[in-house]
């Protein structure tokens, strides 16, 4: 497995708690993720803690699919969610109170497969991708849930 | 200029404006109009989801006409039956606030073209 880290920040002008509060609902993930197809298929409360998913991603034109499991949930404080099929991810949410509303850090732990690497030749793509959707999606919540 | 030239000159010249207006017009056209084929309650309960997760505020002043307000801002979406299936979308100009891109960004999501992706599920060995 080869293992990466991309981390983006943003102010929003909103207070952690909703900030949170709206990326930990599941349902609005397709909104602000561009690459994020659809989520269906839902076990569990949509902020809760163990709850799953099945997820389609799309990138490069091709649709991946898997599903997704909330880690972790601090409400105004943290929100984590694990990816599972194939390239599997991590993504946690942390809100931090500043004078100007939340100050929103994203990062995406992600692992392919070596064999999938190889065979595409795409590891260093595939990173820039992740930084790219993970930049978007912060722009994206800004725009969003700036008040 | 079209006004100066012979009958048949006029004529091409008038044709050439015709084309280049009808292309102009096709190109600015179809990135606002959709042909979706669903129903047109499925539609409205996709922009409303869509609506609610955007805080978009959104009436309907008349039937198969949506406004959506953000802030100040406030744009028209039209939607029109076509036959049995078949759904008109006439989507917000380009331009308009970030949220309302989102929205059709979302919808082009829902609403994928005719040509199928290429679906792949990875199995971890």
């Amino acid at each position: 497995m080869s293992k990466s880290t991309v981390q983006t920040e943003i102010s929003i002008n909103n207070t952690p708690e909703a900030v949170i509060a709206y990326v930990a609902d599941v349902n609005n993930r397709p909104l602000f993720l561009a690459s994020l197809k659809s989520v269906s298929d839902i076990e569990g409360e949509p902020l809760a803690v163990g709850t799953t998913w099945r997820w389609k991603w799309d990138m490069l034109g091709a649709e991946f699919e898997g599903s997704g499991r909330c880690l972790a949930h601090d409400p105004g404080q943290r929100y984590s969610f694990t990816t599972e099929g194939g390239i599997s991810s991590t993504f946690t949410y942390e809100a931090t109170a500043t004078d100007a509303g939340t100050s929103l850090t994203i990062r995406v732990e992600f692992e392919a497969p070596d064999s999938l690497l190889s065979r595409m030749g795409v590891d260093s793509l595939l990173e820039s991708l992740k930084q790219g959707d993970a930049e978007k999606a912060a722009q994206n919540l800004k725009v969003i849930l700036d008040t | 200029m079209l006004l100066t030239g012979s009958t048949p000159q006029l004529w091409s010249e008038a044709s050439w404006a015709m084309v280049v207006i009808v292309i102009v017009l096709t190109r600015k056209w179809s990135t606002r109009v959709w042909i979706v084929r669903t129903t047109a309650t499925d539609v409205r309960e996709r922009i409303e989801t869509a609506c609610r997760g955007l805080f978009l505020k959104i009436e309907e002043p008349a039937d198969g006409r949506y406004r959506l307000t953000v802030g100040e801002q406030s744009v028209d979406l039209r939607l029109m039956t076509i036959g049995k299936r078949f759904q008109c979308v006439l989507l917000p100009s380009a331009g308009a606030h970030g949220k309302l891109s989102l929205l059709v960004d979302w919808l082009a999501k829902q609403y994928p073209g005719p040509v199928p992706p290429v679906r792949i599920v990875l199995k971890v060995r």
